[in-house]
Order: C-alpha cells, then structure tokens, then sequence
C-alpha cells in the first residue's frame, strides 16, 4: 500500500445520505469516502448496494439532473459540490460510463475527443495539441478519422476514455469497466487508468468483479451492502471480510475462507444424448462476410454447453444459426437430423428457446400475462394450454411466488426479474432446449449463480454464450471456444483449463489456474466452493502431517 | 443493412466548398423553382441543376439505387396528380388545349398543356433531388452540426442534427436485434391490407426499440452533461471560411433565384407552356 497521503483530496464525501425523490427510498446512508492524488479507491458491493448512486454522487448528476435529498457534505476539489454545476465539476471529475456505445457522441473519433474541450470554449489550436495527446497516450492515434459506429467495443471504451481525458480532470470515475462485452479491452483500460493515478491523477472504479481489479492495486477498498459502508480500508482486510458468495474474489481467498462458503449446488455431469443441433461443413455468416467456416460439430440433447471465445469470434452468429436467424452460406445445419432450412422460425420456437442478451428487446405487452402468451398465441394454442404454460414458465424461473405478477406491466420489474421473464417467455413455448446469450453480463456473482441455478435445468439442454470464463467451468458439462472463425477447441471444463494454447487469448483467472494446477485433465469439474473447501483441507492435513513428528 | 452515412464525393468541386454552401444552395433553388409553370423555364433551372450536380462528382453506381428509388417515387406522384388533379392544375394556370386522348377507367381528358404542366412538375423534383443529393454525400458527417450551427441554429440544435447522424447506425442495429428477438416468439410482419392492423402488428418490435431508445437517450444526455455541453460558449473545432469560389456559387444561385422570381412576377414563367 501506498505511503499515507499528505495532499488534500480531490474527491470528499462526509457521512454522506442519498434518497432519490421518486422513490422515497434511501440507497446511501451515512457513506464517507476521500480520494487524494495519486489514489485509486475501489467501490464494490453486490447488484443494488449504492455502487452507482454514489458515482452519481462523486460527478454531481445527483443532485443537478436526479432528483435526490442528499445530506452530509461532498467536496470535489475542496468547494460543497452543492455550489457547483455539473460543468464546473467536470473539469476535476471525469466519468466513464459503463456502456461506452452511450457515452461516445462524435461521429468521428476526432471529433468524439474534441467534444469535452469544445464545450470547455478552448482555442482550436489547444483542442488539435489535446486530441493529438491523449490519442498518442492511450495508443488510438490510427482511429482518429474513423467513424466511431465502426469502431469495436474494446475500441469504443478506449475512444471514451481519451475523450474523458482531453478534458483534463484531476479524478476519473469508470462505472463497472468489466461489464464490457470485450475483458481484454477492459484490461487495457485499467492498464490505462492505473498509469493515470501513478502520473499523479486519481481514480474511482465502481465494480463486483473485483478479482480483476486487484491485479491494478487498488489503493482502499470501500465495501457497501444496502447503500450502507461495510470495510473501508486496505485490500487484505477487504478480503477478510469481504462477502465470499457476493462479490467475484480470487480463488487463494475462497481457499483461505473456505470454512465460510455457502454450500455449492450439486450439479453432476450429464451425458450428451443424441445430436440436437449439428453443422456439416457449415460457414456462416452476413451478406459479404463470413464469420465462422469449416464448422463440423454437433451439440447434443441432455447435455450444457458454453460457448466461449473473445469479442466478435462470432458465438452469437453459431447459435443464432439454429433459429434462421443466420443462414449457412455453405454447409448445411441440422436440427434433431433435419435440414433447419425445412423449418420455420415458429416451428423452431418448440425445440430451442433462444433468450436474448438484453430483456428490453422482447418486452412491449402492457402485462406479464399478456406477455407470456405472445409466443404460444402465435404457435395457435388454446387459451387453456397458454394459461398453463404460462404458469409453468413462471414456476421454472421462481417468479410465480410474486404477488400480482401477471398483472403488472413487465418494465416494472426489477432487472433481474426481467432477465427471468425473458426465460420465462422462451419456456411458454415448451421447448426442449434453451439458447441463453450472455446471460449474466454486468451481473454480480450472487445474481448469476442465482439466475444459473434457476435456468439451468428447467429444458432437456441448455446452452450459452458467454465472455465469464469461471462461468463456463462452473455451469457446463462441456465447453466449445470460437476463436478466429473457427471452432479452436471442444472439451469436458477439465480439457479446456488445462490447453495453455487458449489463454492467450481468452481471460485466463485464478480459477483456470487452479484448476490446471490441482486437478487431472479430464472428468467432471467440481464446483469452486467444493474446490475451495478440498484444498483448504488438504491444506490443513499438510500442515498436521508436517506438525506431527515421524514415529 | 448499413446506414453509416455515405461521404461519397471526396475531392470533387462541391466536397471543397464550404459545407454551408451545400446546405443554402437547396433553400434558393427552391425559391427559384417553386413558381415556375412554364417547361421552357424549367429547363432553365434543370441545366443549372445538372452542372451543380455533375460537379459533386458522386459516383453513379453508389447512388444508382436511390436514383431509382426517387425517380420511380416521383413518377407515380405526378402520374397520380396527372390522372386526378392535372386538369385543374394546368388550366389554374392558364393552360388550355385540345383534347390529345382520354384515360380509360378515370376518364381524365388530356390535352397538350396537362402533359407539359406535368413534364415541369416532374423535372421539378428531379433537379430538386439534383442539388440535394451533395448534402448527403458531399457534406462530411462531422462537418454537418459546425455547418448548421454556424448557420445561426443553437447549439443544442445543431447538435442534435450530429447525434441523429451518430446514433442512426446504432438504432438500425437495434431495430434488427429486436426483430429477431421477436422472431423467436413466432413474431410476422402482418401481409393485411388494412394500415391499422399492419400499424398494430408491429407493436412488438416498434415499443421495446422506442423504450430503448429512450433509456439510451438518458445516457446519453446524462455523459454530453458530464462533459460540460450546453454552456454559453463553445468552440466548434472545425473552422468554416467562405472562400472567393463560395461567394460566387452563392452569388449565382442568388442571381438564378432572383431571375426566376421576377420572371415569374412579369409572368413569363407563371403559366404553363403549350407548344
């Protein structure tokens, strides 16, 4: 940890409560929280525990554009943040949202960078020497002319920040910066970030994955649950207290707290069963560009299985292919042994349930009933058989046991509530097995496991796209990874952790390792928790043996 | 479906003007044409149309199909005005002629001055599409807000018209999402002939993208006020000059519009012209 600060911080919240006027609901209480010069604080907590509001707090947007009673003081750059506009708050505090496709507003780069400065009413001559900069610093100098709807993820996140940048703030807030689809770029810009606080600025980082952030020395740790301050201080206290089921620790903690671990669901390994979904020689692709080529590969009928691989390697566009929603251009897609091309989508609708990313896409009935019975309304069932598949889609998501849900408007729920209805409405159509599409993105650890627990066994077969590496060991029977257009690896959890060749390029976490270093190349898997607590007793056994003199 | 704006006529005559030339341009040829009746003064205006757009130096294969789009569009617009209204139309303006033939089925009579008044309405929207087109595609995208605010259009407007540009792509993308998603569930674009129930079929796809739109657009609002947008001074990075060739393009649509109106208040252009 770094010496003690001696400067006066930039940031500084006193026994700071927020209570947003809409809902009368207090989401902070009693929150204090000091970052000086050369600081990089982490705020974390599970889905819900203030993370944002706080962040909202820190740039000013609360009070100035939501609505809040806010009490006790926030200073930013030593003056009540109260007294400023957001405007003059920006020049000290830059903010990085968590959807850089939001936050970018220039149709090009250049002008994406030039924005802040310009409304600053700085000189031309000073705006050209900032964009030049802060390209050349974060490494997009070749993007500057390129149009920013064409720029990749990991791109846009970097474009973002060099437009936060350009400004010159003294702090940088960055909302959940691993929530991005894209892990190695968020990496990249937290390799940025970290040389940012070491050249004498500060920074902020609100995020539940805090395995990753670690690596960037945090220089505290503020821990909040139900808007209230839990630790403040160092890491190694954070990780003796921190919420082991929560938040996302690295595995050498859940082993040293393996006595605390909830108990891991019991999940055994099932067999594949006969080919579902099988590509013959397929390519597949959009108009002028093909995506995934020479794919031979069959996903079976009873077993789960993750699809893996970096941003773009086209994990989308091989399951969408089982819906028609993407036609081979060469090759052919079978579905239970027929030609998917002799299917319609309708048709499909009863085999696969293919729940998208985001819950927004699919909800527009003014209630969950009416919502539900879209789908087998469209399939023509009598009114009773969509009553009851209705109902049962409910019960499988564990969303029957809200009070008056299939009356109320769908958008009402919470985001988690919505995520399981949009299962639901995949499972009203009783199909066999459910296609999930990054289902947990942005989720905090407890969520996923939650939502995972649910979905997992409610059809014969499920299978999902995901970026979460510790997911795809935890929760599937069998792992394919698309990489380069290809299918660059199939395997049993086991395999996967154990080819060296795949972690350059996917995400390679404490998991991964432990798992190669502690268990055989092949079998089932178990759970992390189960992992944790077996080698934290081996561990101890080890201590006793080597304790207790030879006889 | 790509919708990134197209910048297609990259060192050509127009693309080196001042983009406020480009936008002005349009506002008075539509002063020029807008009175015009005679064929003869049509013509007048089409040739000017024609130099303005070869000028633009967009290639014809990038635009074909907005050509045919907008010619097949405009055709059925005026053949439609010609078989219903053209007769009134021409004769308000003071064309009478012999009878040349009579549709079947609407009976409409037409005589040498409907087929003339029609010939003017039609080249009237084709040299209008003329000297539009440069402001889609000579026109960079970045360079469109700097030339309307510098047109004396607030701020907040101007911009405006960057963010459509910017978040046109991204809305496309998402229209296509939700359609899919909707796909899944059995989701058909209704075939029936009645507007209201082909309006109401697409409620599934038309709400969650407007929803979403709206959510995004809080975002968005909230990351341009982060990043001190809306104070009273701002500097638009890019610098617009009108140069001596800008004036004088200016000058000679001014003088073309000029010319027109007062051809038009001497009545030489105001009737239609029966050869």
């Amino acid at each position: 940890m770094t010496a003690p600060p001696t400067t006066e911080p930039l940031v500084e919240l006193r026994d700071v409560t927020v209570q947003y006027a809409s809902t009368q609901q207090t989401v902070l209480d009693g929150v204090s929280l000091a970052v000086r010069p050369g600081e990089l604080a982490l705020v974390t907590g599970p889905s819900g525990c203030g993370k944002s509001t706080l962040l909202r707090v820190v740039n000013g947007l609360i009070p100035h554009s939501y609505r809040a009673g806010v009490t006790g003081e926030v200073l930013v750059g030593g003056k009540p943040a109260a007294g400023q506009t957001i405007r003059q708050i920006s020049a000290v505090v830059g903010t990085l949202l968590q959807d850089p496709q939001r936050q970018i507003v220039g149709t090009t780069v250049r002008t994406e960078i030039a924005f802040g400065p310009e409304n600053l009413a700085l000189p031309r001559d000073e705006i050209r020497h900032r964009i030049d900069e802060v390209a050349g610093r974060v490494g997009i100098t070749h993007l500057l002319d390129r149009a920013t709807s064409q720029l990749s993820g990991g791109e846009l996140q970097m474009v973002a920040f060099a437009g936060v940048l350009a400004m010159r703030p003294s702090l940088v807030v960055v909302d959940e910066p691993l929530a991005n689809l894209d892990p190695s770029a968020s990496l990249r810009l937290l390799r940025e970030l970290r040389r940012f606080v070491d050249e004498g600025g500060a920074a902020i980082v609100v995020e539940h994955r805090v395995e990753e952030i670690l690596e960037f020395a945090p220089s505290h740790v503020l821990l909040l649950a139900g808007g209230r301050p839990v630790y403040h201080g160092d890491v190694p206290g954070f990780l003796r207290v921190a919420p082991v089921g929560q938040v996302k620790l690295p595995f050498g903690t859940l082993v040293e707290r393996a006595a605390e671990l909830p108990e891991a669901p019991d999940r055994p390994a099932r067999e594949r069963g006969a080919v579902r979904l099988a590509y013959e020689k397929a390519a597949l692709g959009y108009p002028g560009r093909t995506v995934l080529s020479g794919l031979d590969l069959g996903f079976g009928s009873t077993e789960r299985v993750a699809v893996l691989g970096p941003n773009g390697a086209g994990k989308s566009t091989l399951l969408r292919a089982a819906m028609r929603l993407v036609e081979p251009s060469k090759g052919r897609v079978l579905v239970d042994g027929a030609p998917v091309a002799e299917r319609s989508i309708i048709s499909l609708a009863t085999t696969f349930g293919y729940v998208f990313q985001n819950p927004g896409q699919s909800l527009f009935s003014g209630t969950v009933r009416d919502e539900l019975a879209f789908g087998p309304r469209n399939l023509k069932w009598p009114k009773d058989e969509i009553e009851a598949a209705s109902q049962e889609a409910l019960r499988a998501v564990l969303l029957d046991q809200e009070p008056g849900i299939l009356d109320r408007p769908p958008r009402t729920l919470s985001f988690g509530q919505q995520r399981r209805l949009t299962v639901a409405l995949a499972l009203a159509m009783r199909p066999k097995t459910l296609i999930l599409d990054e289902p947990t993105a942005g989720q905090d650890l407890h969520t996923t496991s939650a939502f995972m627990d649910h979905v997992l066994d409610t059809t014969e077969s499920v299978y999902f796209i995901t970026h979460d590496v510790d997911l795809a060991l935890t929760a599937a029977d069998r792992i394919v990874v698309i990489d380069g257009g290809r299918v660059a690896a199939d395997g049993s959890p086991a395999e996967i952790a154990h080819r060296t060749d795949l972690w350059d390029r996917l995400r390679e976490t404490s998991l991964v390792r432990a798992v190669r270093a502690e268990l055989p190349p092949k079998g089932a898997l178990p759970h992390p928790f189960a992992l944790a607590r077996h080698l934290q007793s081996e561990s101890s056994r080890s201590e006793i043996s080597e304790r207790t003199p030879p006889t | 479906m790509d919708v990134t704006p197209r910048y297609l006529g990259a060192g050509s005559f127009l693309s080196r003007r001042d983009p406020r030339v480009l936008l002005i341009v349009p506002v008075l040829f539509v002063v020029a044409v807008a009175g015009i009746s005679d064929l003869r003064g049509m013509l007048v205006c089409v040739a000017v149309a024609i130099v303005y757009y070869r000028a633009a130096g967009i290639p014809w294969r990038e635009v074909r199909a907005n050509w045919i789009f907008m010619l097949t569009f405009t055709t059925i617009i005026v053949l439609v005005n010609s078989i219903f209204t053209a007769g009134d139309s021409a004769d308000a303006h003071g064309g009478v002629g012999e009878t040349l033939f009579t549709l079947p089925l609407t009976g409409t009579v037409i005589t040498m001055p409907i087929l003339s008044y029609s010939a003017t309405v039609f080249l009237r929207y084709v040299s209008l599409a003329m000297v539009s087109f440069p402001v889609a595609f000579n026109v960079a995208p970045s360079d469109l807000g700097t030339a309307v605010a510098r047109l004396g259009v607030s701020q907040r407007l101007a911009y405006g018209v960057d963010l459509t540009f910017r978040f046109l792509p991204s809305t496309v993308a998402s229209l296509s999402e939700t359609i899919d998603a909707q796909r899944t569930r059995g989701y058909e674009h209704s075939r029936s002939r009645n507007p209201i129930k082909r309006l109401r079929s697409m409620r599934p796809v038309v709400i969650p993208l407007t929803v979403n739109a709206l959510l995004d657009a809080e975002d968005t609002a909230n990351a341009m006020d982060l990043r001190g947008f809306g104070g009273r001074h701002r500097t638009w990075m890019r610098e617009l000059i009108f140069d001596r060739t800008d004036y004088l393009v200016l000058l000679g649509f001014v003088v073309l519009a000029a010319l027109m109106v007062a051809a038009k208040i001497a009545g030489l252009t105001g009737g239609v012209w029966t050869p």
